[in-house]
């Protein structure tokens, strides 16, 4: 009995998490899966199975889908351009206050809703950059409800996860390589192109991906920021707004399983190519 | 004294700069919640919130430190044994555990709202709220957890083991005390973020008709948000989580958020 016991211990200590994910995770999951293949909220009474939640969502959704990965690989891309110069700073360059810099990346861990909220104000044609920006000749009106300003809140939003994966993988890299290249004679830009850059191109292609896997969930940033032609086309308010206020679960469902596809297809990328940490 | 060199100045400039980019939303709404309409500054903002709201304040701090109690007590013997034992199907259960965590908000919602509807309808209450975040936050105490473990020398449990100390004796005499600090960061980020969790509040909000703190705050920004008072709410939130990180960095340091947000 004892011997029993010591062996099955592991499994008793994992039970209780394991019992919540199953539950709360593994099973609402199973039938979001099972629901998105019903029709309507025909599932609440007796089922109609169909598959034409599927096709809805790849033929009258399709601008949903741009709308959504467009401005999520924006943000992205804004993230790996400002967030690798930044990891590599922070791993190289940076010695005092380094820990400073890194705690100023908790702050966007705060949430989509105040970023969305402090840059809707400051985009506002009345707002504080509008005189700023008309004296560079820039209608006052150019940056709030456009795709820019929603990809900058997304940039921000996402940020410090990007900027983890590339700062794990240059933490790994040997600063003997490039030592080595200048020894050679590499010049700082042929240093980093041919030395520095095929190194870190795992946890940049990993810091894309985690910040894209994110961007395709946000919510408040393209409701306040995106405006109406694209900032509520996008799957995250059509799923809201088809499944909560339309009572068309099945249809909702059928977005939301293609919306968890995408993102464990880029979470799992990133996390394939980095073999880094988890977030 | 060296002076510096030209490409450390660069280097600081550049971090400083995107440092400000990302605070710059944050610190906007600080600003916005003591701006009146005629552009003076003043504190009235602050008395102008309703009511209201301070109830919800309250209902997300007390779902934070419910999710973040609950979070430890089934994370630290998951994570035990996660780091010190092997067993069939344990990357399986790794990846049930985690997989929460790489799933939109939305989606994750969604499912819960189902499952709810259909299954557990118990939890079309508060209840709902706490098995969501407990559930949706399991991940990063886990991860956290995961890392204090490692990071903890087997040697000393074998140590008391050996002096005679049972198995839940060393766990709670010499593990626990020695992986507190450890832990402690799982702690912080999981109440900062189940404390402005919006989008899973923000659904469960329509089939349990509470509202979060946060979420009351986005039903203001669409309803009222040019008045001042939603900065000031904003702002008030924003002010509970950046104290609390605060006095997680002045007491405990940075040395536990290596490997978990820091690199």
């Amino acid at each position: 009995m004892k011997e029993y016991l010591h062996k099955i211990r592991p499994n008793l200590f994992v039970l209780p998490a394991l019992l919540m994910a199953l539950l709360f995770f593994v099973v609402p999951f199973v039938l979001l899966f099972y629901v998105s293949f019903t029709e309507g909220s025909s599932y609440f009474f007796n089922p109609i199975f169909t598959l034409d939640n599927y096709v809805k969502a790849f033929t009258d959704h399709l601008p949903d889908f741009r709308n959504t990965l467009v401005l999520a690989s924006l943000g992205a891309t804004i993230d790996v351009i400002l967030g690798y110069p930044y990891a590599y700073l922070l791993n190289r360059k940076i010695r005092k206050l380094g820990d400073f810099f890194r705690t100023i990346l908790l702050i966007p861990l705060l949430g989509e809703l105040y970023i969305a909220y402090g840059l809707w104000w400051l985009f506002l044609p009345t707002g504080p950059l509008a005189p700023i920006l008309e004296s560079f000749g820039i209608s006052s009106f150019a940056l709030l409800y456009t795709p820019f300003s929603a990809a900058v809140a997304l940039a921000i939003y996402t940020f410090p996860f990007s900027v983890l994966q590339m700062g794990i993988n240059l933490s790994q890299i040997d600063p003997v390589y490039e030592e080595a290249a200048s020894c050679l004679g590499a010049g700082r830009f042929s240093r980093f192109l041919h030395v520095l850059l095929p190194l870190s191109l795992p946890g940049l292609m990993s810091g894309w991906f985690m910040a894209f896997g994110w961007n395709i969930g946000a919510y408040a940033i393209p409701a306040l920021m995106g405006g109406v032609i694209i900032g509520q086309r996008v799957l995250s308010i059509q799923i809201r707004a088809i499944g909560l206020l339309m009572m068309n679960y099945g249809l909702a469902a059928a977005l939301a399983s293609t919306l968890v596809v995408i993102a464990l297809v880029f979470m799992f990328a990133s996390l394939k190519v980095s073999r880094g940490t988890l977030i | 004294m060296r002076r510096p060199d030209f490409s450390t100045i660069v280097s600081y400039a550049y971090v400083i700069i995107v440092s400000f980019i990302i605070i710059v939303p944050f610190v906007i709404t600080f600003i916005r919640s003591f701006m009146m309409p005629d552009g003076t500054l003043s504190i009235s903002n602050y008395f102008g919130i309703a009511g209201v709201f301070w109830p919800k304040v309250w209902l997300s701090l007390q779902l934070a430190i419910y999710t973040v109690v609950l979070d430890l007590v089934i994370t630290i013997p998951a994570a035990y044994a996660l780091t010190r034992f092997d067993f069939k199907g344990k990357s399986a259960v790794l990846l049930t555990l985690m997989g929460v965590w790489y799933v939109p908000g939305i989606s994750y919602a969604l499912s819960l709202i189902l499952s709810f509807y259909l299954i557990y309808k118990a939890c079309l209450s508060i209840l709902g709220f706490i098995v969501t975040y407990v559930t949706g936050f399991l991940p990063i105490m886990l991860l956290s957890t995961i890392v204090a473990f490692r990071r903890l020398d087997v040697s000393y449990e074998e140590a008391a083991r050996c002096l005679g100390a049972s198995g839940l004796k060393t766990f709670l005499h010499v593990t626990l005390p020695l992986i507190g600090p450890g832990i402690s960061s799982g702690v912080i980020l999981t109440f900062i973020l189940s404390f402005n969790e919006f989008i899973t509040a923000f659904l469960l909000a329509g089939p349990t008709g509470i509202l979060t703190a946060p979420v009351k705050v986005f039903d203001d920004i669409s309803h009222a948000g040019m008045y001042g008072f939603v900065a000031a709410e904003a702002a008030i939130l924003q002010l509970i989580s950046l104290t609390v990180i605060f006095l997680y960095l002045k007491i405990v340091g940075t040395r536990y958020l290596k490997g978990i947000v820091f690199f």
